[in-house]
């Protein structure tokens, strides 16, 4: 089947505009995106000497909750008590606002103190800008994602006669034309899910009020209770909160369910709901929800593993993206599908420079925005091990710093080599700094696989021939051309 | 997770592949390959949901298909050449109009596009048979699919999609709250 001419021309000019607009934004949400598949071992990484509770003493951890909540003093509605996890073997107790380690034996340890995973975390939901409509403005990128898939393959007409075709020997032009094709097709389904399951997050808000307004007269509290079940009606009580005997009766109701967290709601006042999620092996849920009086007596499990299939969807939807749903198969496998989007991300605007057979200022801004990030990002995560603050505005000002350089080199291809060394060198520093400041520890659990995983990077970056070999020199033509 | 079941649904994966990649460089007959390749992947998929389960099963189909493809790409890479630099302009004249008025595009998108698409799909989540919950799910997964074809329908049909796309987004939010 042959496309007519004019779908494809016109699905390319969508395809060139949509990719322009958004590529700058695209590439770093799929880079930290990418990072964030490994969230629960880089806040391990940055506290690498946080006690691990792997074989957590369960009844002081209890009784250490109990005790926290007791004690009245920064008691927030909802009271958590983590559980330690394959790929995080720590266990906190938190607020809604702060976190503390438990120790093995179950007591209160150091508080929690994770603001570069933040950074990361925050850079990929919004941008870092105001939460209320960044969220949405990241959805709309996955949106846009969208429209770049569907025109994609619109405007390749020679989807299987190149299906493998990888030309690097030729220009710049041709070979960043083939490694974006294979790889974005052969990713689309990856990608597809990204983008759809991505869009959730930012539109769960403006669905919810269009829905309260289309079905409820406005009763946004009535569309929660409708797709996420009611909360039970509690009865006054209060005293000790029998955590171990709840998990006791999971145990036996799911003898397959793994408990992942502790949640007391409404732990201030003289109805408080104990609700126990449990993950459920070989699911995409999130997890089930199981809830009891805080005396252990069982109400009812929240459904979310045998409910509609639509309930199910919905709280699948974040595994779904973020790839922690099967251990570490899942995690490698979305880091390598990661990369390979924020390649294709990359190599996009690659096309449109090389297709304009000159260099300019925006070749030098694009060099800074693709290896200024991640040089952005090992800086901030230097700052980390010494100092927790300004670590957004050291992010930022060191990628305008990156696109500053580059403008004034004027050499794309110098401006790239010194960004590569420069990052190589922050990591090879970063490295050097997690070491001195943790020790052994940054040997161990997930300091240990995240330190694994920047050596290969910067095995990888010293292997790059862009920095082992000499760019040449550009001859400057003082005439703006177009 | 049956070990044995996933190293065969993978190994399946990755021959299946192979042959289409071989039937493509001319070292096969082509259609046999395809068939045989298609197949191999299909069983390899069956295979797959028996080792991982339905839910994880179709999904590490689709992703051990995309890495055994870059795989069989990364083959056909001929040696790297040093990107010869192109003559050097002062800086970028580009012609701001064209760029506000994508911009101004992209806003008119954003907000109207997402507006009908969001109205659109939730309009058609609540109409179709089945509970409430199950059309607002499907709501959630259409919207991005819709508000990213209004994205494709601007760009690339510009005239019509600027008439279009408030109409969509009057009706459906009349259908939503007035039936």
């Amino acid at each position: 089947m042959t496309l007519p001419q004019h779908l494809v021309k016109n699905a390319l000019q969508s395809h060139s505009w949509l990719g322009l607009m958004a590529s700058a934004l695209m590439y770093i949400i799929c880079l930290t995106g990418t990072l964030l598949v490994f969230h629960a071992e880089l806040e391990q990484w940055e506290q690498a000497k946080a006690p691990v509770a792997a074989k957590l003493d369960m009844e002081a951890a209890e009784r250490t909750f109990n005790e926290f909540i007791a004690r009245g003093e920064g008691v927030t509605p909802h009271m958590y008590l983590v559980l330690p996890k394959d790929d995080s073997p720590v266990a906190r107790i938190a607020t809604e606002t702060e976190s503390w380690f438990l120790t093995e034996a179950g007591e209160l340890g150091e508080k929690e103190a994770n603001q570069w995973s933040e950074l990361l975390l925050d850079l990929h939901l919004y941008l870092h800008l105001p939460e209320s409509w960044g969220m949405i403005f990241v959805s709309a990128l996955g949106a846009v994602l969208v429209g770049l898939i569907i025109s994609g393959f619109l405007a390749h007409p020679g989807l299987f006669r190149d299906a493998f075709r990888f030309r690097q020997r030729r220009n710049a032009q041709v070979s960043e034309t083939d490694l974006h094709n294979r790889l974005s097709v052969w990713g689309a389904p990856f990608h597809l899910t990204i983008a759809i399951t991505g869009a959730y997050f930012g539109l769960a808000l403006p669905l919810l009020a269009i829905v309260a307004e289309a079905k409820f007269d406005g009763e946004r509290e009535q569309v929660v209770a409708a797709v996420f079940g009611e909360e039970p009606v509690m009865t006054p009580a209060s005293g000790f909160i029998e955590i171990n005997d709840a998990i006791a009766q999971i145990k036996v109701m799911d003898p397959e369910a793994l408990p992942l967290n502790v949640i007391v709601h409404d732990a201030h006042t003289e109805e408080p709901l104990l609700e126990i999620y449990a993950r459920h092996p070989g699911r995409f849920i999130w997890g089930e929800g199981y809830q009891f009086t805080i005396k252990g007596e069982f109400i009812q499990k929240a459904g979310w593993s045998d409910s509609s299939i639509g309930q199910q969807v919905l709280y699948s939807i974040y595994r779904l993206h973020f790839g922690n749903f099967d251990g570490y198969l899942s995690k490698f496998l979305y880091l390598l599908l990661g990369l390979a989007l924020t390649v294709v991300a990359a190599t996009g605007t690659n096309i449109w420079l090389s297709k304009r057979r000159k260099e300019d200022g925006l070749d030098d801004l694009w060099a800074g925005i693709v290896w200024g990030t991640p040089l952005a990002l090992a800086i901030s995560a230097v700052a980390t091990i010494f100092s927790n603050t300004w670590l957004v505005e050291l992010f930022w000002l060191t990628l305008i710093a990156a696109m500053a350089f580059c403008l004034q080199m004027k050499n794309a291809q110098a401006a790239r080599r010194w960004l590569k060394i420069t990052l190589a060198l922050s990591l090879l520093l970063l490295l050097v700094a997690h070491y001195i400041a943790f020790g052994a520890a940054a040997l161990t659990g997930g300091a240990l696989l995240i330190n694994g995983l920047l050596c290969l990077a910067l095995v990888c970056i010293l292997f790059d021939r862009e920095i082992r070999s000499r760019p040449a020199a550009v001859e400057i033509n003082s005439v703006a051309t177009n | 997770m049956n070990l044995f079941l996933a190293l065969i649904s993978v190994a399946g994966i990755a021959g299946g592949i192979g042959l289409l990649y071989l039937s493509w460089r001319g070292k096969l007959p082509a259609l046999s390959a395809k068939i045989v390749g298609w197949t191999v992947i299909a069983a390899s998929g069956a295979g797959s949901v028996l080792a991982w389960g339905p839910e994880f099963g179709p999904l590490y189909l689709f992703l051990m298909m995309s890495l055994a493809a870059g795989l069989f790409v990364a083959l056909e890479a001929e040696a790297w050449v040093a990107k010869a630099p192109w003559q050097r302009a002062g800086l970028p004249a580009f012609k701001l109009a064209g760029w506000a008025t994508h911009i101004g595009m992209f806003l008119f998108v954003f907000l109207v596009g997402g507006l009908a698409s969001l109205s659109s799909a939730i309009l058609l989540g609540l109409v179709v048979p089945g509970e409430f919950v199950d059309g607002v799910a499907l709501a959630v997964l259409l919207t991005p699919v819709l508000w990213g074809g209004a994205f494709f329908w601007a760009t690339a049909y510009w005239r019509s999609a600027r008439i279009g796309l408030p109409l969509i987004l009057v009706f459906t939010l009349l259908m939503l709250f007035i039936f």
